[in-house]
């Protein structure tokens, strides 16, 4: 190994060094740009690479009531990589399942109780399908779109007699706004409560 | 005088005061005093939380809270001043620390001090000194807003200068000892050195090493919180911010009591006239401590359930790791030293020794809430605050006040009264043990810790606390009259005039390049290269869509500065020329990361990402920075340069991890 202390030695290991690492980087570059460009062809010619079974949600998954109509194809048809109605749907039974394990592993039950036990937030216990009053005074169905949104944005809708920030502190390091699938077994979890 | 010194320490023990020069002496004298000082009136602020939990006096909760946030930051101060200042003053026979350095840590902690006072007793400032975002932004009109501010900057100014002492620690020690291996006893764990450092070397060298890592820590999220409060838009990661916090609080207390150790392995021996020798177990066990401290930390997040278990897992371990050898070790061999030695028994050896019971029995504490059945039960009660009062008070102070008493009773060729030191000594014992025992009974109770107001029918708990705390504080007050007397018989004496006899300074091995062979400078030219593709326009337009990648692209940007400097910095002809100026590199290296990261506050950054060539240009500064760290990084040595490297990409990393908006 070449002493640091003697000049000319040192530059051939600097320009060596520089050599390997432009090497890597051109490497990197490379794929990137092969990458890039495969991308490119993928987003030229999708119905041609992609299964028509799965480009089509409308076969696999019905509308919900809230679509309009007059959408258009495009904004109902998701681009390949986003589409997944090729899964298997969980049955209700495995959603109430997953549902139980992310009540307790989240951390809910600190808060809300599952036996009409008063809490921090209100209890679980008959709240699905009930009349809720918000802290306006105007009253609101829970049902799954209440629920939902009330995991994902908990200051959106607050019930009466109970604080906004405190949920939404408390949950939003969960990010639950990219887990759709664990917002729904929750909400078939709570469901479940009756 | 040597009639005198004979009855101040064992025959066979040597004075501390005879070696050292009369600068050094007046430069631990600085750090004990005001270390005690501040110790003396944050002890009064403890006394009147306590009395107001004992429904004797009444303290709004506004002023319960200020007092709360004083008592908890002024300790840290008070702690870290006293055990600082006692490593330092037995170190430097052994090692050429820097006097320079040592005042400008004082300088910084001691402003840092102030500001902190400001911040709670005028500017109401009373979120509890763990600054635990984003509560210091919420104050609900309880405090300013600016005290915040004060409150974050005091805390920079105090990491700041227990930053630099650490960096000296390191430099000094390892350039004394050849290098990180030897300096930490591993080359003679591994029979390749004869001749292993003192037990204060691995001590000092375990302390420089955490310290550094976790002002680092510290730095970030401080910075963090200093960014959010220029602009509002920046805002973190709950508990990334926690986690921080907690890495540099946990380990600045903690950290105090290994400090105070490698005192005592220099101090004690005074008083047994035997040498403490380094042995295998005590290499171990400081080895332990430097693995686990780190990572102890996060037994303060036991119950935060977004922390991965395998942390707290691992964090049990590590606390036990971490606690344990250096504890038993130390007191284990502290007492085979003591025993048949003939002990020298003094108000300041008696001190030493009664702070081997608080360390044990603190420790013990410690060691019982980090099992975490347990932790969950007694966390959030006044248990942890039995713990870290009694290897605080009982280890920590004591042993601070054994270096403060033996200097002056070397000063004054005499020891203190023996009916004197008995009461006080007595007074301490009964107070301290007594203040401790309540918060151990009552944590068992659940009685919850850092509130103003405790349950309903447990005020007695606090009154009778509040009775040892005033003993305590009579025996503290007994002691420091009877130093007074000692301070005056000194000063007829007229000690400090005497210049030290003509000891040799250690010699220390000239500073050596970060990168030393050929294949290194290879490695670091080849990461420049390909850590400049972070400068790629696909990359700049990619981390548009989250603000932690394009934190994360700017850390890149800094790190290929930093490997640029480290380079600069390690030719032979550039190293010639900085190898001289490690001041300007010390306080480069700080500067360095805590620029990077304030330019990351959105509202700079922002303005300039519509204009194509000042966003360049933005970027070239980020590895600019990097250079000057780099280059400066090149002045430390190579033990402490290179840490510094690794800490300063850290800090990038930490702070692209968890600080998001904008």
């Amino acid at each position: 190994m070449a002493d640091a202390k003697t000049g000319d030695a040192l530059w051939k290991w600097i320009v060596g060094g520089i050599a390997a690492g432009a090497a890597v980087l051109g490497l990197l570059i490379a794929s990137y740009a092969i990458g890039y460009n495969r991308g490119e062809d993928n987003a030229a010619a999708p119905a041609a690479t992609t299964p028509p079974a799965t480009t089509a949600p409308a076969e696999t998954t019905p509308p919900p009531a809230t679509t309009a109509p007059e959408t258009t194809p495009a904004k109902t048809t998701p681009p390949a990589t986003e589409t997944q109605p090729t899964e298997t749907a969980p049955s209700q039974t495995e959603l109430v399942a997953r549902g139980e394990g992310l009540w307790s592993s989240t951390g809910c039950a600190g808060c809300h109780s599952l036996d009409g036990a008063a809490g921090v937030g209100p209890t679980m216990q008959g709240l699905a399908g009930s009349t809720v009053t918000l802290d306006d005074g105007s009253t609101v169905t829970a049902d799954d779109a209440y629920l939902e949104q009330a995991i994902v944005d908990p200051d959106a809708q607050v019930s009466e007699g109970y604080k906004a920030g405190i949920m939404s502190g408390a949950v939003a390091s969960q990010k639950f706004d990219t887990r759709p699938e664990d917002v729904a077994a929750l909400v078939a979890f709570i469901e479940k409560q009756g | 005088m040597e009639a005198h010194a004979a009855s101040v320490v064992h025959p066979s023990g040597t004075e501390i005061l005879a070696t050292a020069r009369v600068d050094e002496r007046r430069v631990a004298w600085l750090y004990v005093c005001t270390g005690l000082t501040v110790f003396g009136a944050m002890g009064l602020a403890g006394i009147a939380m306590r009395l107001n939990q004992a429904e004797v006096i009444t303290l709004s909760d506004s002023w319960f809270y200020r007092l709360l946030t004083l008592h908890g930051a002024g300790m840290l101060v008070a702690a870290l001043l006293v055990s600082m200042g006692a490593l330092w003053f037995v170190l430097r026979t052994t090692v050429p620390l820097h006097l320079g350095r040592m005042l400008f840590s004082y300088a910084a902690i001691v402003s840092g001090a102030v500001l902190v006072v400001i911040a709670t007793l005028l500017g109401g400032y009373a979120s509890a000194w763990t600054f635990l975002w984003p509560l210091p932004f919420d104050s609900f009109d309880a405090w300013r807003p600016w005290s915040t501010d004060v409150f974050l900057v005091g805390n920079l100014l105090v990491g700041a200068g227990f930053f630099v002492y650490c960096l000296d620690l390191l430099m000094q020690t390892c350039a004394t000892y050849g290098g990180l291996q030897r300096a930490l006893g591993i080359s003679y764990l591994r029979d390749r050195d004869d001749s292993p450092p003192p037990p204060a070397v691995l001590a000092a060298m375990v302390v420089a090493i955490e310290g550094l890592m976790a002002g680092a820590a510290g730095t970030t999220i401080i910075v963090a919180l200093i960014g959010h409060a220029i602009d509002s838009g920046l805002t973190m990661d709950a508990l990334w911010a926690k986690n921080l916090t907690y890495f540099f609080g946990h380990s600045a207390f903690n950290l105090t009591i290994y400090l105070s150790a490698g005192a005592v392995y220099v101090l004690l021996p005074g008083y047994t006239g035997r040498p403490w020798k380094t042995t295998k177990p005590i290499v171990v066990a400081w080895l332990f401590t430097l693995v686990f401290v780190a990572t102890a930390y996060s037994h303060h997040l036991y119950m935060d359930f977004v922390q991965p278990e395998w942390a707290a897992g691992f964090s049990s371990i590590a606390s036990f790791g971490a606690a344990l050898p250096p504890a038993v070790v130390t007191i284990f061999t502290g007492v085979v030293l003591i025993w048949g030695s003939r002990y020298r028994w003094t108000l300041a050896s008696a001190l030493l020794y009664l702070g081997f019971m608080g360390w044990a029995i603190g420790g013990t504490g410690a060691v019982i809430d980090s099992l975490i059945p347990i932790n969950f039960k007694f966390h959030n009660t006044l248990w942890v605050t039995a713990h870290f009062h009694t290897y605080l008070l009982m280890a920590v102070i004591l042993w601070a006040f054994a270096l403060f008493v033996r200097m002056l009773e070397e000063s004054a060729g005499r020891t203190a009264r023996d009916g004197v030191s008995a009461f006080s000594l007595g007074a301490l014992l009964v107070g301290g043990y007594g203040l401790v025992g309540v918060w151990f009974v009552s944590g068992t109770l659940g009685i919850p810790r850092r509130w103003a107001i405790h349950p309903e029918n447990t005020a007695g708990y606090s009154l009778v606390a509040s009775i040892f705390a005033i003993v305590f504080a009579i025996g503290f007050l007994v002691m420091l009259l009877e130093c007074l007397r000692l301070a005056r018989l000194a000063s007829v004496q007229r000690w400090d005039r005497i210049p030290a006899p003509s000891s040799s300074l250690p010699t220390r091995a000239d500073p050596e390049p970060l990168l030393s062979s050929g294949f290194q400078f290879a490695a670091v030219c080849a990461a420049t290269v390909v850590f400049i593709g972070a400068y790629a326009p696909p990359i700049t337009d990619a981390v548009e869509s989250n603000v932690r990648y394009h934190h994360l692209q700017h850390g890149a940007m800094y790190l290929v500065g930093l490997l640029v400097g480290v380079a600069f910095a390690s030719l032979p002809s550039v190293f010639a020329r900085i190898r001289s100026h490690p001041n300007l590199g010390i306080t480069l290296v700080i500067a360095g990361p805590v620029v990077m990261m304030l330019g990351m506050v959105p509202s700079i950054y922002e303005s300039l990402e519509s204009n194509a060539g000042l966003h360049l240009l933005y970027h070239v500064g980020m590895a600019a920075l990097g250079v000057v760290t780099g280059l400066a990084a090149g002045t430390l040595g190579l033990v402490t340069g290179r840490l510094v490297f690794v800490l300063s990409i850290g800090m990038a990393l930490m702070y692209a991890a968890g600080v998001t908006g904008g």
